[in-house]
């Protein structure tokens, strides 16, 4: 629906239904799509109810939906412009998918160096959640692969910050959700690769001391347990972890010579046309699936080959998979927790759930490296632990809580872009930086033009 | 008549944009006209960067008679184009413009158009104005008008709707585009 011709701009507003990934909250507001950055500056007079940046919408809480307010998306702002072959350095808009880079950058030998779950987040959502990928304890989030930003702050001004240039706003911006500005164009140092594929080894883990242990022993760059959240008892958090690094030219030719090195992976894609009935996606469905799961693989696979989509984004492989939860949508519990707390806390996050038949196929665990200056960033020294469930109400909040309360007592946090739940009280326990980036956020934004259901909801900002 | 050769004017709408992206996929060189430098000069960057192929950039404001006789000295000095896409939204928001025939890029002044093959085609996107406009363009017209969009030439090649379920303008032409089998 048309609702006004923006005056002076190009591109209308328009107001559309909106939803995170995980599918709550859906909310209605109004969306301005610009073409070109120079559009930009004029849309952030008389934003009524805040303005937020978004980009794919691939967050799975309300850190990208403004309802009532109106909504930057940066999707048009997709262009390539400048790429140093030699060295692996990229410059490009905030819209441009990770899909759309590696499809540009794997056929010539580049790859990025921190990919999360899915190619179809932007790089300024990337940088803007800080995302993290399987080798964080090697390589840190995104804002570590980013050489510097282009951002238009509240003001209109349009800034350059990096590492070295402004580095207040670049560390306030990474991880920032979006509050100090728009990204309008990131500087990306790539990562040289000799082939498309990865090598791969799987060992299967008994229970939640083996998955951790194993998790932290393996030298590979690339690792991530998939757990059976179901799992109770002696099993509990029994696994698989996923070791990876990329194929080098000496892989391809020893362990398939028949393939090409740069080949792209063709596989039929599969679509969930409808939301799956509730009944359907129980606790019984998913113990099965997790249980034949788990079975099928043997105790320690020898290394093999898989090209790095199944590897990486093996969910993008099934359009709409968040359909699979119901109308209702569901809630991904992820959290962070510092070495020492991190196995007590999670054994009891892992039975409460169990046992309460909150869980699904979808959970694993990983080693996280050291975080970054950015206050607001995710990754700790420790461990991470996600577990998706559909959303039932009442009873799972309420469960949630008590266990959001264990993970603040053990130093840990939940993670704001995965949240759509999360009460005010326990933030600053979890995130003690967050006064500081508030205090920056206000400053590069004193009348509060960038807002979300996130912030306003936590209260981030105050 | 320079082989392949495509022009666009108007080439920073999503239209122009779709269209540009069409040809590269192809190999075509291109000649992209249009009145924000900036914002066409990102346009060529990444298709060059995508496709590495060769792209000419000029200005041409339709409200400006001399940037008008500037692009047929350019057009003219690189080679003349194959085919023509001319993207009448991009001219802007007055309708007076098409009206008084002002800033409409005449072909008959471009040496050799008597041997385009397949002739003039303008692309319309969006357009409220009256189908006998269409006149300067091209003798054989289509029209569907309101939110439609046509492909109109002496030949017409396709027709485009910009209804549709893609997210964005550039996507949705994009779909429409591959689906009229213009670049072929």
């Amino acid at each position: 629906m048309k609702v006004r011709s923006a005056g002076s701009l190009r591109t209308p507003v328009r107001r559309e239904q909106l939803s995170p990934w995980a599918l709550r909250p859906t909310i209605t507001g109004r969306v301005f799509r610009p073409a070109f950055v120079t559009e930009v500056p004029r849309y952030l007079q008389d934003v009524d109810g805040g303005l937020l940046p978004i980009g794919a919408r691939t967050a799975y809480g309300d850190a990208c939906v403004n309802p009532g307010g109106h909504h930057l998306d940066t999707v048009q702002l997709n262009k390539l412009l400048a790429f140093d072959d030699s060295a692996g350095r990229l410059t490009c808009r905030s819209g441009v998918t990770l899909k759309d880079l590696l499809s540009f950058s794997v056929p010539r030998g580049w790859f990025l160096q921190v990919v999360p779950g899915t190619m179809r987040s932007t790089v300024g959502g990337a940088f803007a959640c800080d995302i993290h990928g399987k080798n964080h304890h090697v390589q840190g989030s995104f804002a570590s692969t980013v050489s510097g930003i282009e951002i238009i702050t509240a003001d209109g001004q349009t800034r350059e910050c990096s590492r070295d240039v402004n580095p207040e706003l670049f560390w306030t911006t990474a991880g920032g959700l979006g509050q100090t500005g728009i990204i309008t164009k990131l500087t990306i140092q790539l990562l040289k690769i000799e082939s498309a594929w990865m090598v791969v080894r799987q060992v299967k883990t008994r229970d939640l001391d083996h998955t951790m242990t194993a998790s932290e022993s393996s030298d590979w760059p690339y690792s991530v347990s998939w757990i059976d959240s179901l799992a109770r008892g002696r099993r509990l958090g029994r696994g698989v972890l996923m070791l990876g690094r990329h194929a080098t030219a000496d892989d391809m030719r020893h362990m398939s010579p028949s393939l090409a090195p740069f080949s792209d992976f063709t596989t039929t894609r599969i679509s969930l046309p409808f939301f799956v009935p509730r009944w359907l996606t129980g606790s019984l469905m998913w113990r099965t699936l997790n249980g034949v799961y788990y079975h099928r693989h043997r105790a320690s696979t020898e290394p093999f080959l898989t090209h790095f989509r199944p590897y990486f984004f093996p969910l993008d492989g099934v359009s709409h998979w968040n359909r699979i939860y119901g109308r209702k949508g569901f809630l991904e519990y992820q959290i962070a927790m510092p070495v020492a707390a991190a196995s007590a806390v999670f054994r009891e996050i892992l039975e409460r759930l169990s046992s309460s038949g909150n869980g699904s196929f979808v959970a694993g665990i990983k080693c996280f490296g050291a975080g970054n200056p950015g206050p607001l960033s995710f990754p700790i020294k420790g461990y991470t632990l996600a577990v998706d469930m559909r959303a039932t109400g009442e009873t799972q909040d309420l469960l949630l809580r008590r266990l959001d309360e264990a993970v603040a007592l053990g130093g840990g946090r939940v993670y704001l872009v995965k949240d759509s739940r999360l009460t005010p009280s326990l933030v600053d326990a979890m995130y003690p930086r967050r006064r500081e980036w508030a205090e920056k956020v206000n400053g590069y934004d004193p009348e509060g033009v960038f807002t979300s259901s996130l912030v306003r909801r936590l209260r981030l900002r105050s | 008549m320079t082989a392949n050769l495509v022009l666009i004017i108007g080439s920073t709408a999503a239209l122009g944009q779709a269209l540009a992206e069409e040809y590269a996929k192809t190999g075509c060189p291109l000649m992209l006209a249009a009145r924000d430098l900036a914002a066409q000069r990102e346009i060529a960057a990444d298709l060059r960067l995508r496709y590495a192929m060769e792209i000419h950039e000029f200005f041409y404001d339709a409200n400006d008679a001399t940037s008008y006789h500037a692009l047929i000295d350019s057009i003219v000095a690189v080679g003349i184009p194959r085919r023509l896409f001319f993207v009448v939204g991009a001219i802007g928001e007055s309708d007076d413009l098409l009206g008084s025939g002002r800033g409409i890029l005449d072909a008959s002044q471009l040496p050799g158009y008597c041997k385009f093959n397949g002739g003039i085609l303008a692309a319309v996107k969006r357009s409220r104005w009256d189908s006998r406009h269409f006149h300067r363009i091209g003798r054989r017209r289509s029209w569907t008008g309101g939110q439609s969009a046509v492909l109109c030439s002496q030949e017409c090649l396709g027709y485009i709707c910009t209804r549709g379920p893609a997210t964005t303008p550039a996507a949705r032409s994009r779909s429409l585009l591959g689906s009229a089998g213009v670049h072929r």
